[in-house]
């Protein structure tokens, strides 16, 4: 029992309970799996052919023992509960070779694949209702972790999943917490990790050194995306010098300059103390920018709200920066359209519904991570939502956003799911502990003290003045 | 008596050699000109004390599901087993030495181990190996979690009378995280120290000087040397944290001023009284004094309980025994309940 097998099959027990779809997703981490929960699935009550996202960590060093980012994302994930945050399912351990698997529900959309697909296929921008609605969620899943003292360090629209068609339509889930650390633990520079971050969406202060992290590096990366979703292009294209461990990224501090024009200490008071600034005098300080202007990037009115706020969120100085909980109170989303709860799905009569395509899915691999020559199954009967055929290659060479970046795992938060005991994976999982939701996630009832004036909700998800959207 | 005897009395002798940097948040100083803070602010300058009350009473909300309310298992007060966990948190703080961990990465470690006593019987037959093995893992995950660098789990077997495979520490860290339920995060009274030194100084006018910097690594060997006597989770890392700065500040106090003093250096803290004094008075033992048994009343142990896993000999085989008349090199299959 304890080496991870049974039934005759290689394949451990509590694997035989998901039916593989295919692979959806690879990166240094280790490889994601799109699965079905079978008939026979304790779990799978209520929800047959629920599907799941598998994601499988690479096998560390026998020689490290259980690998640190997978200690740590796995933790947060244990004490995060939110509507717009994915949540953890299960936790699986293959003790043939000690290899682990994080179950989350699926997600069929991202970011990255809905602004592709306006750019290229649509060739047409996204309607301000789904800007609107996906942003605010955006902010309201961000504000929910930055009150738990979690900074999420790596929001890019690749990381920010959308619900395909069932009861969570349209609604955005934060993944990959890979990255992300909680209060306590003392902030590594990103390249520590040996994972390669995309620095397009790299806080200022940053690339200028700062040594530690705040949550308003996460707001920069907000401001990024709002952006993006207007002009469906990456609003600060730079290009990464790897070669080097050091922070300074002088090309994407160039295209951060040439845009929202040069920083002063005056502005930015704390400027003069950033290692970059001060060692790389001749490379930044000496250039002139000119203020090009964000408002015919992102042709915005510059006394509009949108804009206000895009610029609050692109603010040099990191503690002038606006916050989630400030943000989600400002006046753009209180004007029309409001945000709403499917925000792929305008509530406006006449508004055209995009049917956005289904992941790639590449059924020629295995669990295991090999392809075989054939394909195991067929492609899913999951078909997109507009009834649209989407041409699948098989196999299909996987997507690899943002210059090799990873695909991240879709989740979600269907809330009986993750409370039922594992009652099929006895001797699979050492403890055998049902994952279960606990004090992790209810216990901060005191921490908004200072906050509670920002309108903080915990689990509402208080869309403004839903009722008139539904 | 002055607080410094306590602290020098204390078994750590390598405290005093320390600065004690990592305990008052300095090794977070920024050039960002912030201390401690990973929250921003919005601008004005009492962003830095108004965050760290913040933060501390984020801490106080989170720390309860951390501390056990539930009766230890009756394993707790025996003997061996106190012998045992003693032994083990010795072992913990002087790899902690040897690593150059933080503090804060030694007290985790501890509450790993306490967290898995809680759920899981160690069998006496399988001592003293079992808990060293357990430490080893305990240690290891919190350097996983806490430190920059987690040392590879070879290195853990040098200068050792263990030779543990890395395969059979994997296995442990494996049915640590299992068996912690993956709660690997962990409130401690070190992350009350930055927050409870200010408090101190503003309270008493101190400068910042070399005060609060000594007090810390007062308070900080207080703190291990009641983790040595009893389970981190008897008492809230807030209690312990109060407690320790306020014994490191003046020693010894009778039971009136020291419930003064607790309730101006932590107002918004809901300390029980009995508690903070039951604290107090483990604390400022001598802990060379015969232990006295556990706090709570012992159970009766029912081997049957689903939730309460044993670990015995047939848990692990002892592969290879002994390779010399000290080193047992041992194996650590998946454990069957």
């Amino acid at each position: 029992m304890g080496d991870g097998r049974g039934g005759g099959s290689n394949r451990p027990a509590w694997l035989q309970q998901y039916e593989l779809v295919g692979k959806i997703g690879e990166g240094t981490y280790g490889l994601v799996f799109l699965a079905r929960l079978k008939p026979t699935h304790p779990q799978a009550a209520g929800r047959r052919g629920s599907p799941i996202a598998i994601k499988k960590f690479k096998q560390s060093k026998e020689g490290d023992g259980v690998s640190p980012t997978a200690i740590r994302e796995i933790m947060l994930l244990r004490e995060i509960n939110h509507e717009n945050v994915v949540k953890l399912v299960n936790v699986h351990i293959n003790h043939a070779d000690m290899s682990l698997y994080l179950a989350f529900d699926y997600a069929e959309h991202d970011l990255y694949e809905v602004i592709r697909h306006h750019r290229e296929k649509l060739n047409l921008s996204i309607n301000q209702y789904t800007v609107k609605s996906l942003l605010w969620q955006l902010l309201n899943g961000l504000n929910y972790l930055h009150s738990n003292w979690i900074i999420h360090r790596d929001l890019k629209p690749s990381n920010i999943l959308v619900m395909g068609e069932g009861e969570e339509h349209g609604i955005i889930k934060i993944a990959d917490f890979g990255l992300a650390r909680i209060y306590q633990a003392p902030l590594k520079p990103l390249s520590d990790n040996g994972v390669v971050v995309t620095i397009w969406y790299r806080a200022p202060e940053l690339l200028l050194g700062a040594k530690h992290y705040t949550s308003a590096v996460d707001m920069w990366a907000v401001g990024c995306i709002f952006a993006e979703l207007l002009t469906l292009k990456p609003l600060f294209q730079g290009v990464e010098a790897k070669a080097t461990p050091n922070p300074f990224q002088l090309d994407q501090l160039d295209k951060i300059f040439k845009v929202l024009g040069h920083p002063t200490v005056e502005k930015w008071p704390t400027l003069a103390n950033l290692p970059c600034w001060q060692n790389d005098q001749q490379h930044i300080q000496g250039h002139k920018y000119e203020n090009t202007g964000l408002h015919t990037i992102v042709h915005l009115p510059q006394k509009g709200p949108a804009f206000d706020l895009l610029s609050r969120m692109l603010e040099y100085d990191p503690r002038k920066r606006i916050t989630a909980a400030q943000a989600l109170e400002h006046e753009y989303f209180r004007m029309d359209p409001l945000p709403g709860r499917n925000a792929l799905v305008p509530s406006q009569p006449g508004e055209k519904i995009v049917a956005y395509p289904v992941r790639p899915v590449d059924t020629s691999t295995d669990f295991e991570g090999t392809t075989s020559l054939q394909p195991t199954q067929p492609p899913s009967g999951n078909g997109p939502p507009g009834g649209q055929p989407v041409p699948r290659q098989i196999p299909r060479q996987m997507q690899q956003p943002m210059g090799g970046m990873q695909r991240m795992p879709p989740g979600a938060n269907m809330g009986a799911f993750g409370a039922a005991p594992q009652a099929g994976m006895v001797g699979m999982n050492p403890g055998n502990i049902p994952m279960q939701r606990g004090a992790g996630g209810q216990s901060h009832p005191h921490q908004l003290r200072r906050k509670a004036d920002q309108g903080m909700q915990m689990q509402n998800p208080g869309y403004p003045q839903q009722k008139r959207r539904f | 008596m002055e607080a410094e005897d306590y602290a020098a009395g204390c078994c750590f002798s390598l405290m005093c050699q320390e600065d004690g940097a990592d305990l008052l948040g300095d090794g977070f100083a920024d050039e960002d000109g912030g201390k401690l803070l990973l929250m921003y602010s919005a601008g004005d300058d009492n962003d830095g004390e108004e965050d760290e009350e913040g933060y501390m009473d984020h801490l106080v909300s989170k720390e309860s599901s951390f501390y056990s309310a539930d009766p230890s298992p009756s394993m707790a007060s025996e003997d061996w087993f106190q012998c045992a966990r003693r032994d083990t948190v010795r072992w913990i703080l002087e790899t902690r030495g040897h690593f150059g961990f933080c503090h804060r990465t030694a007290y985790v470690a501890i509450a790993y181990f306490d967290r898995f006593s809680l759920r899981r019987c160690v069998d006496r037959s399988v001592m003293p190996w079992a808990a060293r093995l357990l430490a080893i893992a305990c240690v290891s995950l919190a350097a996983k979690m806490d430190e920059c660098q987690a040392p590879a789990l070879s290195e853990f077997r040098a200068d050792d009378d263990y030779d543990f495979s890395c395969d059979s520490i994997r296995r442990m860290e494996v049915l640590v995280l299992s068996t912690l339920d993956w709660r690997m995060g962990a409130v401690t009274p070190f992350d009350y120290l930055p927050c409870l030194s200010s408090r101190l100084r503003r309270f008493n006018g101190a400068g910042r000087g070399g005060g609060g910097g000594l007090i810390a690594v007062k308070a900080a060997a207080l703190i291990f040397s009641a983790a040595e006597v009893a389970s981190v989770l008897d008492y809230r890392p807030s209690t312990v944290a109060a407690v320790a700065v306020l014994a490191a500040t003046h020693g010894v106090l009778t039971r009136e001023p020291l419930e003064s003093k607790i309730n101006s250096l932590s107002p918004t803290c809901l300390l029980e009284k009995e508690d903070v004094y039951a604290c107090y008075t483990m604390m400022l033992r001598d802990p060379s004094s015969p232990s006295k048994t556990a706090k709570r009343p012992a159970s009766d142990r029912s081997d049957g309980d689903s939730t309460y896993a044993r670990l015995d000999a047939a848990s692990f085989s002892v592969a290879a025994a002994m390779n010399n008349n000290k080193r047992v090199r041992l194996e650590l299959p998946a454990v069957h309940r």
